[in-house]
């Protein structure tokens, strides 16, 4: 039977049967206006892998982030990474066990929810505010001050502190700015540093000269110098003689005194303005803040053209205080030179500490002057950092028509501007910037522009899931993937393109599993892809392309849309594709989507194919030519080649494990008094009644398993060791012998102690 | 329709660590004296909690009144502190209608063996998956030193001034004699393996598991088993391949052992009548005795909406409504 005989008997099987022929129709039609008006069923239905996440203050994930502040040289990290990193240290200095743990996380918990409620603070006040919190919610009043102590000293070994900031509408441009002025005030550092050296050798000069000047060698300067109680004892007019006479003094010419004095001018200027860290009496401190931050492509080339006139003038400066201070200013060889100075005389190191200018711009608000503004940047060697802030992905959406158009050459921007070649180019979601932190603090390094495309979600009252799940499941969708492209790293695609910040960037979609009940209340597993269907699922925009259909209609040819996507077109006859929804009652829908939409998700897998190949996943030319090779392999040996296997694994010598990391709370071998008798706990036989512990928490303390052991037989007296042992209920504690022979009543002491001995 | 109940995924985890520790079930601070036994009873419900990775939120323990049942507020799962004497039968409600919670109950010899002995006796013949720890410290605590059901003859207490009249209850050999039964042991506080060990099986065992375990009260009874704690010759360790396997380090510590097969009724009464030397162990257990649940959990599914209805059902009956305008 061939195909097309196969294609007339499915055809016939279709006709025959009501209930797909039904389904067909409802897949393969544009919705109605009928169906457009009513289809506000399904704008309460969300994906079914969004069921886990309706509350996200109980999950842990990367926001909110700690924009923090120098010296930590990462930008921005998540709470909950330096939450962890705390945890680490606080084990590693055996003060972090499951108590204290549980502790820090409850307290992250309550800054995030602070976080959410008062939008912007910085982490002190966020961690007092918290610590509150949680205290309050104690009810022993010994368990509270314990708390309270123990939070005092996480904050201590916590030293970070900088703004904390939720996934908002504002994101973009708070991460960003942070980022950019931490970058820059680094800049603004080095060269502080340098016009501070120029200016102390430029002043040493012309102070050098002015001392040896005749003016001031006078007996009358000298006199005034020296100050009126040595008017009697020098006789500065001989002092003046021989100031003279000795040495070769000659003084400055005067066109260079000029000079060195109009450098100095223009050093101290700029030097001015790059603030000042220290401060003193006359003068606070004055930190450096960076100012070149434009809202359009527009301003950010005139900002620059300012900044490229005044660097100009500084580096004609700097350059000739240089020739100054190592004497080798030739008038008549640089004069001409300097007067001629121009951009184009600035040198490559010189460029790079030119000051960036970030700018800010919305891919819905770009115009035709800002359009060609931003390609002009784009295409120069400019640093100018463009941060494309998108709203809105579908930029054409003829809804109604028939069909679905899906992305815009906006959203497409990022990959055309890797044709440019010149700028970098990282394309991620709000989401994922603080996966992206590295990235971004390099392209903002970076000597050249760089463009950053950022999705960061619709206005406040269009999300219907929290912008974080709306940015993140843009890129999980493959509908805004992340990629970082840097042209300054290495000569080819490899070393300069990246899929970083995708999940499963091998695969056409992400795959998660989805455990739900079955009607008889059995648990179930499903493997679920999150394709770009999903992402559009969440925009009332598409609530007509999407039909609910009850369990009484599902047939046997609905598959799952991930499923659908992966077989050819010819084998697509008579299925109905369908996506798993679920209500807000955790309910299980499951809805066919429209072919429009279906065609959209092939036109984004298409896309994404295409960064593969750019990332060297399923490369059409590495596949052509290993084709090309195999069949070459086949016609000289008449063989099939063999197929790649995974490598045997090498036996490497078994290494010998290391010793368990001790968290300070084990038992210590028993401690060995003086006399030779060792002072120890049966421990499993110890009942828990806090009696040795509640004596001297600092001797005695629990196991894990909240057994008494002796912690430190050195921090309490032989007679607290004697009296625990007296009171123990169990009579498990034996208090060996005294340590400290000087112990009054020790005599005792030794005759009490006997008894548990 | 089919109910998603939980999904995973890589990028966003839950924020506690995925294993509890003993931390975790530990409620707010103990008001118990200082040197309470109940404190060896707390502890070894908590290693339990932890070691069987109990959901804290699928815990439930429940008790009447007394010292001993305070014991739920210093869990940090959750807990029932119900009127005198009504521990079990809150249980076997909770039980009943949701029998995916581990149900314990914590109860005194007062609250058991006197005022909730009625509701004992069917618990045991009723025999649910409940896991029962009687506290019984032979006085009553909470009021100050009164003589309970299972004080010894003699004893001197606020009620008894000249001495307890009567032979004392023994909840041991009474529960034996109950119809039904299923699972009986018996611990003492002062061996904090053992109890464990005893509890553990018990949780384990399918159907009321019933663990009498002696507990000082060291502030109104100090002295009182005093001669179990210093002479463990006057202990006899219960074990059994099928039954309680202790640690030779902690089984050579006592001089009286005894392989006892849990399924031998008759030398479990013996050794329950025994008060020279207390067994530590199981005495009796039996797997196939029928689980009142078995044949009378409800099959009937409630969504959320069902279930606070009914609660409010429930509720409205207490309350006074305004008159309705006619």
């Amino acid at each position: 039977m061939n195909r097309l005989e196969e294609r007339g008997e499915e055809l016939a099987a279709v006709r025959q049967d009501g209930l797909l022929k039904q389904l067909l129709r409802i897949y393969l039609s544009p919705p109605q206006p009928a169906e457009e008006a009513g289809a506000a069923d399904v704008s309460n239905l969300t994906p079914a892998l969004f069921s886990a996440y309706r509350d996200l203050d109980a999950l842990r994930y990367d926001f909110p982030v700690v924009l923090l502040d120098g010296p930590d040289e990462r930008v921005g990290v998540p709470l909950s990474s330096l939450m962890d990193e705390l945890v680490a240290r606080k084990v590693a200095d055996g003060t972090g066990d499951g108590r204290q743990r549980r502790d820090l996380y409850k307290l992250e918990r309550s800054i995030k929810t602070l976080t959410a409620q008062t939008k912007e603070q910085r982490l002190g006040p966020l961690w007092r505010s918290a610590t509150k919190r949680c205290l309050a919610e104690i009810d022993g009043g010994k368990r509270r001050e314990a708390l309270r102590n123990y939070l005092r000293s996480a904050r201590s070994t916590l030293s970070q502190d900088g703004l904390v900031v939720d996934c908002d509408e504002q994101i973009g441009h708070k991460f960003f700015s942070h980022a950019w002025t931490r970058i820059e005030s680094e800049r603004g550092l080095q060269t502080r540093e340098t016009l501070d050296e120029l200016i102390a050798d430029l002043s040493a000069i012309i102070d050098a000269d002015r001392m040896r000047s005749a003016r001031a060698t006078s007996s009358d300067a000298l006199r005034t110098a020296m100050g009126a109680e040595h008017a009697g004892g020098i006789d500065f007019d001989r002092l003046s003689w021989t100031l003279r006479s000795s040495g070769h003094y000659r003084p400055l010419k005067a066109s260079r005194r000029k000079r060195l004095r109009r450098v100095l001018k223009v050093l101290k200027t700029e030097r001015k303005r790059l603030g000042s860290n220290a401060g003193n009496g006359k003068s606070p401190r004055r930190p450096y803040q960076p100012k070149n931050i434009a809202d359009s492509c527009v301003d950010a080339l005139e900002l620059f053209n300012a900044e490229l006139e005044r660097a100009v003038e500084l580096f004609r400066a700097v350059r000739i205080a240089r020739l100054e201070v190592e004497n080798r200013y030739d008038e008549a060889r640089h004069d001409p030179f300097f007067a001629g100075f121009d951009q184009a005389q600035l040198t490559t190191e010189e460029l790079r500490a030119l000051p960036t200018v970030l700018v800010f711009v919305a891919n819905d608000s770009l115009d035709g002057d800002n359009k060609a503004a931003l390609i002009d940047i784009l295409s120069s060697d400019l640093p100018i950092k463009v941060v494309l802030e998108f709203r809105d992905l579908p930029d054409s959406l003829p809804l109604g028509a028939g069909s679905v158009g899906y992305g815009g050459w906006a959203a497409s921007l990022g990959s055309m501007t890797m044709g440019l070649r010149t700028a970098l180019v990282i394309q991620t979601a709000a989401s994922h910037l603080p996966r992206l932190t590295a990235e971004i603090a390099d392209g903002l390094r970076h000597n050249g522009p760089a463009l950053f495309c950022v999705y960061t979600g619709p206005e406040e009252r269009d999300i219907q899931v929290s912008r974080y799940l709306r940015c993140a499941s843009a890129v999980e969708s493959r509908a805004f993937p992340c990629f970082v492209y840097h042209p300054g790293r290495g000569s080819d695609w490899a070393q300069r393109f990246s899929l970083l910040g995708n999940p499963e960037p091998e695969q056409p979609h992400p795959k998660h599993v989805f455990n739900f009940e079955d009607a008889d209340g059995r648990e179930r597993s499903e493997e679920i892809a999150f394709t770009v269907v999903d992402f559009l699922a969440m925009d009332t925009r598409f609530s007509a392309q999407f039909v609910p259909i009850g369990p009484e209609e599902w047939h046997p040819n609905m598959i799952p849309l991930g499923s659908y996507l992966g077989i050819e077109d010819s084998e697509t006859f008579g299925k109905v594709p369908y996506v798993l929804m679920v209500d807000q009652e955790n309910t299980l829908h499951r809805v066919i989507v429209r072919r429009g939409l279906v065609t959209a998700a092939r036109r984004c897998a298409d896309k994404w194919h295409s960064l593969q190949e750019l990332g060297g996943i399923e490369n059409s030319h590495a596949l052509r030519l290993l084709q090309t090779e195999r069949q070459r392999m086949i016609e000289q040996t008449g063989t099939e080649p063999p197929v790649a296997s995974e490598p045997e694994p090498v036996a490497e010598d078994i290494p010998v494990p290391a010793a368990e990391p001790t968290t300070g709370d084990e038992p210590e071998p028993q401690a060995t008094t003086a006399a030779g008798e060792q002072a120890h706990i049966e421990t499993e036989l110890c009942t828990s009644c806090d009696d040795c512990t509640d004596r001297n928490s600092m001797m005695f303390a629990y196991n894990d398993a909240k057994q008494a052991y002796i912690k430190d037989i050195t921090a309490g007296t032989f007679r607290e060791l004697v009296e625990a042992s007296e009171n123990c209920p169990v009579c498990i504690i034996h208090p060996g012998a005294p340590s400290n022979p000087d112990e009054l009543g020790l005599e005792d002491l030794v005759r009490r102690a006997s008894q548990f001995n | 329709m089919l109910n998603p109940i939980e999904v995973l995924s890589p990028s966003i985890s839950d924020i506690e660590d995925d294993a509890y520790s003993l931390d975790d079930f530990e409620g707010v601070d103990s008001r118990w004296c200082h040197r309470c036994g109940n404190n060896a009873i707390l502890t070894a419900a908590q290693k339990l909690c932890a070691e069987e990775q109990l959901a804290p939120e699928k815990t439930v323990f429940v008790s009447g009144i007394g010292c001993s049942s305070r014991l739920p507020h210093y869990m940090g799962t959750y807990g029932f502190h119900a009127l005198h004497g009504r521990a079990l039968p809150v249980a076997e409600g909770i039980k009943i209608r949701r029998p995916d919670l581990h149900v314990f109950v914590t109860t005194g010899d007062g609250d058991c063996c006197s005022i909730g002995a009625g509701h004992w006796l069917h618990a045991i013949r009723y025999n649910m998956n409940i896991t029962v720890l009687l506290h019984d410290n032979q006085i009553y605590g909470l009021t100050k030193k009164q003589a309970s059901p299972t004080s010894p003859r003699g004893l001197i207490s606020n009620t008894s001034p000249h001495g307890a009249y009567l032979e004392p209850l023994n909840p041991l050999a009474a529960t034996l004699g109950m119809s039904n039964i299923s699972f009986v042991a018996h611990a003492v506080d002062w061996v904090p393996s053992v109890l464990f060990d005893i509890i553990k099986q018990a949780y384990h065992h399918r159907g009321l598991a019933f663990v009498c375990i002696m507990q000082r009260c060291p502030n109104y009874l100090p002295d009182h088993f005093e001669a179990y704690i210093k002479d463990r010759d006057r202990t006899v360790l219960l074990t059994h391949p099928q039954g309680l396997q202790v640690e030779e380090a902690v089984a050579g510590r006592f001089k009286h052992r005894e392989e006892h097969d849990p399924r031998d009724v008759d030398r479990a009464r013996e050794l329950a009548n025994n008060r020279d030397r207390v067994p530590l162990g199981i005495l009796y257990r039996n797997p196939d005795v029928l689980c009142y649940e078995d044949v009378r959990a409800s099959d009937e599914h409630m969504t959320v909406a069902d279930k606070i209805a009914a609660l409010e059902g429930e509720l409205d009956k207490f309350t006074i409504k305004p008159p309705t305008k006619q």
